[in-house]
């Protein structure tokens, strides 16, 4: 044994427990990390969105809770309208980068890509834990928005200019909109170590006989996903960039020719349209990795779950990769009526309608899988379903989406909040939920408990199509998204009740989260106790030790011999076959 | 154990991470080229011309068309080969004549930020900064001009910093084990070289 390895299996610099668990370089306990603060984070925007579905049901009437909360924005207990730009600004940002983004392939990269390539760790334990330090960081960052005298951002995830640009437009866009940008430089730089990091592990330090087309799919996805950050987030970087020198030096890269109650600026020559170019160069591929990850988790759960090879491998593998190459080339999408050029639009109407292909062979490709399988209805098989009835609703309306000619109509309305929420928001979560529900065992050694787990997974999947299926009506009807009180319009009324109705299930559902905390924390100490392998899975993770160790494995690495997916091979006597059990024992 | 060769894989490591990081970077200088061009091609009013702004060439006089920027870049290149001479001599365990061309390295690095603030403050008293430039012409030409090169100029700051600390670390040490260090240090340095002459031909030539 060399040095290097020595050194990854008594790194015992720091022995103390709490100090061991803050300052580990070790990518379990990173992932736990992330793990943790992403759900912390996501309980935040939960509780933020349903307090502004409050405030849409019932615009009228004071609630002692948004005094309680935010007493300065909350006179008496009626939410100040731009209060309400800001909540949904910060629950978009929250949910969009530090849950689905950070937490997600945060977590599941961290843990997963060192286990399941028969790597020891990361191939940098200590810019893994800096990636992690600067994300919580950044968190933090973006939290202490809330206590900034002029409340935190408004401009909406996007942060499109000139709300964005100019300090003095609404309350939201003086100090909010500076610390929205520190956090999302800072979440930047983590993004950009961490999945340096993560390519760079899968690229170098798997294991003997491990080769790309063994991967499991959910490697492939977590690889794809860090490079659609490494090409992306850069791009925002430097739209950030500008923006904080229109916001603070003068130039005008986004403004031009400008009225702010009534006084003339002197900004020329610039445009919000170059900012809208810049920003979906990164939104779009974003959109892609938040959902990839999720697409990768179900793929590995479907296969266990069904005892069935996963269907067409290799297409799976190609069709990320197709998503992901031209996730690059259909951004504006986004923007055909920002007043782009239409034939622009045109060409971009056409590369989004074949991004829909290799997502609908992903779903053909799952289907597949289930048909005629021996499905286990455990828990996370239950979310992977939901992500594959999510992707197929949410994928269908992005078609309408994608065509120029009916996104003019549907643009800005809740058409387009019920695309991606169900599209992008429930399918990635759902991904989320059955990862952690998949690999807890791995994480915590215990197992959820299976019957909460269940009653999680219908109350969730349930009020999420009763919340987001009205609203395409909705949009369609022309309702506009991030408006603070539709019934100041006479249009509107005859949706009174139904948004009563969303806001009520939403608070159920949001309850009902709390069913999986508790699930979640109660497990960690009283769960039942995991066995190695206690899905009957064929990658490496579950040939580890059942108690962490550094190093993960305690003598040699193991040596793969096949494909992940060897499920119900007459061949063998069990219906599985472990990747590291040669066929001559 | 079948995991004895890790610490070779651990130079290839960073070298893939060092190639992994230039290329997220190449596409941070790519947004701001592909601004300048927006900005440029959509111009309604006067876009400076490279010729007539930069003409200043400190201690000779004040008309020579793109002289000082040409020096500039010719001496940015000269640190590169200096670059190279530095990784190439060490491989070859020649310790002190590496650590000539690395302070080569460094000095002339220093030498070109020197420059490019003599640069910066010339034009600011010409009536060039963020938001400011003479009546008429188009005031993003400015905007862009001092983003990029700002920006470029932090970098060429980042690989001067990195330089002389691997120069204090190879005249401390012992064994020379710092190839892969200097390496990675060097391909940096090569790439910061690389994008100014992207910048020289797009925002000083054309
Ligand atoms: C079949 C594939 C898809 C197509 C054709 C499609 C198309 C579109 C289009 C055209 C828009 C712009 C609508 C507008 O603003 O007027 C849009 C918005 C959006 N899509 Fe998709 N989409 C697809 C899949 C996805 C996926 C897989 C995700 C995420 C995982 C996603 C997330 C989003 C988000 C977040 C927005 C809203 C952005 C905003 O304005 O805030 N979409 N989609
Ligand atoms: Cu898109």
């Amino acid at each position: 044994m060399d040095r290097q390895t020595d050194n990854i299996l008594s790194n015992n610099k720091f022995n103390m427990k709490i100090l061991k668990y803050i300052f580990s370089r070790d990518h379990k306990i990173i992932a736990k990390q992330f793990l943790i603060t992403a759900m912390f984070m996501g309980f935040i925007g939960l509780f933020i969105s349903v307090l502004f579905r409050l405030q849409l049901a019932y615009p009228n009437r004071p609630f002692y809770i948004f005094k309680l909360f935010f007493n300065k924005f909350a006179n008496d207990g009626y939410l100040d309208p731009s209060f309400y730009l800001s909540l949904v600004t910060i629950h978009g940002t929250i949910m969009i980068f530090f849950v689905l983004t950070g937490g997600l392939s945060g977590t599941f990269s961290n843990l997963l890509i060192p286990l399941q390539i028969g790597a020891r760790d990361m191939a940098s334990p200590f810019l893994n834990m800096l990636s992690y330090w600067l994300f919580l960081l950044s968190s933090l960052t973006m939290l202490y928005s809330f206590f900034v005298i002029t409340g935190p951002a408004s401009a909406g995830w996007t942060i499109y200019p000139p709300l964005s640009a100019l300090p003095k437009a609404i309350n939201g866009s003086g100090t909010g909109q500076t610390v929205w940008l520190i956090s999302m430089s800072i979440f930047i730089i983590s993004s950009l170590i961490g999945n340096i990091n993560y390519i760079t592990t899968i690229m170098n330090m798997r294991t003997q006989g491990l080769t790309m087309y063994r991967l499991p799919i959910i490697i492939w996805a977590l690889l794809l996903t860090a490079i659609l950050g490494l090409l992306s987030f850069p791009v925002l970087m430097a739209a950030v960039i500008l923006l904080i020198l229109d916001r603070g030096f003068g130039t005008s890269f986004y403004l031009s020719d400008i009225f702010l109650a009534g006084e003339y600026l002197h900004y020329d020559g610039g445009s919000p349209i170059l900012f809208q170019h810049l920003f979906w160069f990164l939104g779009h591929p974003e959109v892609y990795i938040v959902i990839l990850p999720a697409l990768g988790i179900s793929s590995e759960i479907l296969s266990i779950n069904c005892r069935k090879p996963l269907f067409g491998y290799h297409t799976m593998i190609y069709s990320l990769i197709a998503i992901a190459g031209l996730s690059f080339f259909v951004w504006a999408h986004h923007m055909f009526i920002s007043g782009i050029n239409p034939l622009i639009g045109s060409v971009f109407t056409i590369t989004t309608l074949i991004i829909a292909v290799p997502s609908a062979i992903k779903v053909f490709n799952y289907i597949a899988t289930i048909w005629r399988g021996n499905i286990k209805f455990t828990t996370p098989m239950l979310f992977t379903i939901g992500l594959i009835s999510f992707f197929i609703t949410g994928g269908l309306t992005g078609i309408y989406l994608g065509n120029a000619i009916l996104d003019i109509n549907l643009n800005d309305t809740y058409f387009v909040v019920a695309h991606f929420h169900i599209v992008m928001g429930s399918a990635a979560i759902f991904g989320m939920f059955a990862g952690i529900y998949h690999w807890y065992p791995k994480l915590f050694q215990k197992m959820m408990n299976e019957k909460l787990g269940h009653i999680h997974f219908w109350i969730t999947y349930i009020s999420i199509y009763l919340i987001f299926f009205p609203m395409h009506f909705m949009g369609i009807n022309g309702m506009p998204r991030r408006y603070y009180d539709f019934n100041a319009f006479g249009m509107f009324n005859i949706f009174i009740n139904m948004n009563k109705f969303i806001t009520i299930i939403s608070i159920i559902s949001g309850f009902a989260q709390l069913i999986f905390l508790y699930n979640f924390t109660y497990s960690m100490f009283k769960g039942k106790d995991s066995s190695k392998n206690p899905w009957k899975a064929n990658t490496l993770e579950w040939t580890t030790p059942i108690e962490h160790i550094h190093g993960n494995w305690e003598n040699d690495l193991p040596v793969v011999y096949r494909w992940p997916y060897e499920y119900s091979n007459p061949k063998y006597q069990d219906d599985y076959m472990p990747q590291n059990i040669s066929d001559k024992h | 154990m079948n995991d004895i060769h890790l610490n070779k894989i651990n130079h290839q490591n960073w070298k893939l991470m060092m190639w992994l990081f230039l290329i997220s970077d190449i596409f941070t200088f790519c947004g701001f080229i592909n601004v300048f061009f927006a900005l440029r091609l959509n111009s309604k009013t006067i876009w400076p011309n490279g010729d007539i702004v930069f003409t200043y060439v400190p201690l000779i006089g004040y008309n020579i068309p793109l002289a000082f920027v040409t020096i500039m870049t010719f001496i940015l290149i000269m640190s590169s080969i200096s670059m190279y001479a530095s990784t190439y001599e060490y491989k070859k365990s020649k310790k002190i004549n590496s650590l000539i061309w690395l302070f080569f390295t460094i000095l002339i690095g220093i030498m070109f930020i020197f420059c490019q603030s003599l640069e910066w403050i010339h034009l600011s008293n010409k009536g060039y900064w963020f938001g400011k430039i003479p009546i008429g012409h188009n005031v993003n030409y400015s905007n862009i001009f001092f983003a990029i090169t700002g920006f470029h100029g932090i970098h060429v700051l980042i690989g001067i910093m990195i330089n002389i600390f691997i120069f204090i670390k190879i005249y401390l040490e012992k064994r020379m084990h710092s190839y892969n260090f200097l390496n990675n240090a060097g391909l940096y340095w090569h790439f910061v070289d690389l994008i100014w002459v992207f910048i020289f031909t797009f925002i000083y030539l054309i």
